[in-house]
């Protein structure tokens, strides 16, 4: 639970970062930061 | 354009099917809810990564907001219960008066309305319906009256998250919402004093508890219109059920109601157990002052800049120069964690405190607050990426083709419906407050009323709530009959909402017609 809500609090910055600085591959690497977030959640929570 | 407005529709259906049906919690509902928005979105909606991303990320920030309110509402209630100043409060009351259906109005209504505006998050429930399984009331009935008696003071309750998250979703004018909201829940406040006292002893009873109600729910109601127009929303709640409290307290003084022997209450541990909250209350009120409040809201604040952003299909999201700043010296939250340093060492010093208190509550609250806070973060992030997809808007459009004239009535329900699905005020204005607010706009009626009753319907949702019924059952022995304490609260739920769907089109149609403002 601890390592999900890390991720989806956390993954969001990278993305924005990412976009904001031009870097694609950051910005996927937020999306699926945030993704693996809410899959923990989903089958955890 | 029905094959989309289904597809709009998805994220919502599937949030309520899986906490109704299969019963997950609302954080794995929730985050199932996220993965369908963002393919919808993506796939559907003409959705770039980028687009879905900043999204994500303006959900988090209003996410973040709540939940820094969340963890020092608990964190406080925490300090409060764990040095017995909840004990106290309750043995007060209950040695205040030898009137039954009193001692009932003031533990199920009053108190458990206070404790709404300083706790929330379920904990009112928890503490009242073994309160009032101690006076007397069956373990169901218990359950039903802490659940309904709480349920109008849930929008400016846990320090105003509910409302606070309905201004933030929909941008408006917190003053004008806050004193719509305050009028209607002031309706609802009446109503749920008189189903208390139906459902303690019922229509006799009612009958004869009908004055006591109105003079009390019309104190009551009256408070939280004023504290909510002199935009301390914070303590909204807390003021009103304090004034309640106190309004049953000199009832108790007359004869007819004065309990004849039995323990004497001790006065100075009494007011003692209130010293966090009366901080609190002092903390608001000062930092409600614009010479005050702006200094402190400029010294720390957070904000992020958000670009422009749009679909293929040329739905835009302008840009911001400061997407929902945080003032952190006078963010809600704050102000609770001071009140609770101030709240520790009161009690410390009167030798209330027990060894290793910081270790133990700080560790209560973490786990308390984790699965919540997942829930609000994956919730809001859903709404965004609705909103941000146009997928909210269409919604709206749907809605508004399909009730015209009536969707007035039929406000509070939805706001009702998005409390049930998931579990807070809070979720359900996340969901449903930009869909009211853009519905409203299409139809040209008057978006404040129709936002102010959604979080009133958001707030009655809260006596039907699976995730709050469960609360309620598991403290008064009952747990496993949650269905019943639902079936049993639905009727009272409904023709409140009722009632206040009407006090809403009546407002709508008075002041200033069925147009906007």
């Amino acid at each position: 639970m601890a390592l999900s809500l890390l991720l989806i609090a956390t993954g969001p910055f990278i993305t924005y970062y990412s976009i904001a600085s031009g870097s694609t591959i950051f910005i996927w690497i937020g999306l699926v930061e945030t993704a693996i977030g809410m899959l923990l959640a989903l089958l955890k929570a | 354009m029905l094959v989309m407005w289904l597809l709009s529709l998805l994220p919502f259906t599937a949030l309520l099917f899986l906490m109704i049906v299969p019963k997950w919690s609302s954080a794995r509902a929730g985050a199932a809810s996220w993965f369908i928005a963002a393919i919808l979105a993506y796939a559907f909606f003409g959705a770039d990564m980028g687009l879905i991303g900043l999204a994500n990320c303006k959900g988090l920030l209003l996410g973040l907001y709540v939940s820094y309110l969340i963890w020092a509402g608990v964190l406080l209630y925490n300090l409060a219960d764990d040095t017995g100043a909840i004990a106290d409060m309750a043995e007060g009351f209950k040695a205040l008066t030898g009137d039954e259906l009193l001692q009932i109005l003031l533990v199920g209504w009053t108190f458990v309305s206070f404790l709404q505006g300083i706790a929330g998050f379920g904990v009112p429930v928890a503490v009242v319906g073994p309160m009032l399984t101690s006076l007397g009331v069956q373990p169901l009935s218990a359950a039903s009256i802490a659940l309904l008696g709480h349920a109008w003071s849930v929008t400016f309750g846990s320090m105003a998250t509910s409302f606070l998250t309905l201004v933030l979703v929909t941008g408006l004018n917190p003053p004008s919402l806050a004193q719509w909201s305050a009028v209607l829940l002031g309706v609802a406040c009446v109503a749920t004093g008189l189903l208390v006292s139906y459902m303690y002893g019922g229509t006799k009873v009612m009958v004869r508890g009908l004055p006591i109600v109105v003079a009390i729910g019309g104190a009551m109601s009256l408070t939280q219109y004023l504290l909510a127009a002199l935009r301390s929303y914070v303590i909204a709640s807390t003021g009103a059920g304090l004034v309640g409290c106190a309004a049953v307290g000199l009832l108790s003084r007359a004869p007819r109601f004065r309990r004849k022997g039995g323990p004497k209450v001790e006065s100075g541990r009494f007011f003692l157990a209130f010293s966090p909250y009366l901080a609190l209350m002092a903390l608001s009120l000062a930092v409600s002052a614009e010479p005050v409040s702006r200094p402190l809201s400029l010294a720390i604040s957070l904000s992020l800049p958000f670009p422009e952003t749009r679909t293929t299909y040329g739905w835009v999201n302008v840009a911001v120069k400061s997407y929902s700043t945080i003032s952190l010296l006078t963010h809600p939250g704050t102000l609770v964690l001071e009140a609770a340093l101030i709240g520790y060492f009161v009690f410390r010093g009167k030798a209330m405190t027990r060894n290793g208190i910081a270790g133990r509550i700080f560790r209560k609250t973490a786990s308390q607050c984790l699965s919540p806070t997942i829930a609000t973060l994956c919730m809001v992030m859903t709404s965004l990426v609705m909103n941000e997809s146009g997928m909210t808007y269409m919604l709206a459009e749907g809605v508004a083709e399909g009730a015209g004239a009536l969707y007035p009535i039929i406000s509070a329900f939805i706001g009702i419906l998005g409390c049930f699905a998931t579990g807070s005020n809070s979720g359900s204005n996340t969901m449903f407050g930009a869909f009211q607010r853009d519905t409203a706009r299409l139809l040209g009626i008057n978006e404040y009323v129709m936002c102010a009753s959604q979080t009133a319907g958001g707030a009655l949702g809260s006596m039907i709530a699976p995730a709050k019924v469960v609360v309620g059952t598991s403290v008064t022995n009952a747990a496993g009959r949650e269905g019943e304490v639902i079936h049993r609260n639905v009727r009272y739920c409904l023709a409140i909402g009722l009632v206040t769907s009407i006090a809403a089109w009546l407002m709508a149609l008075a002041f200033g017609g069925l147009v906007n403002r």
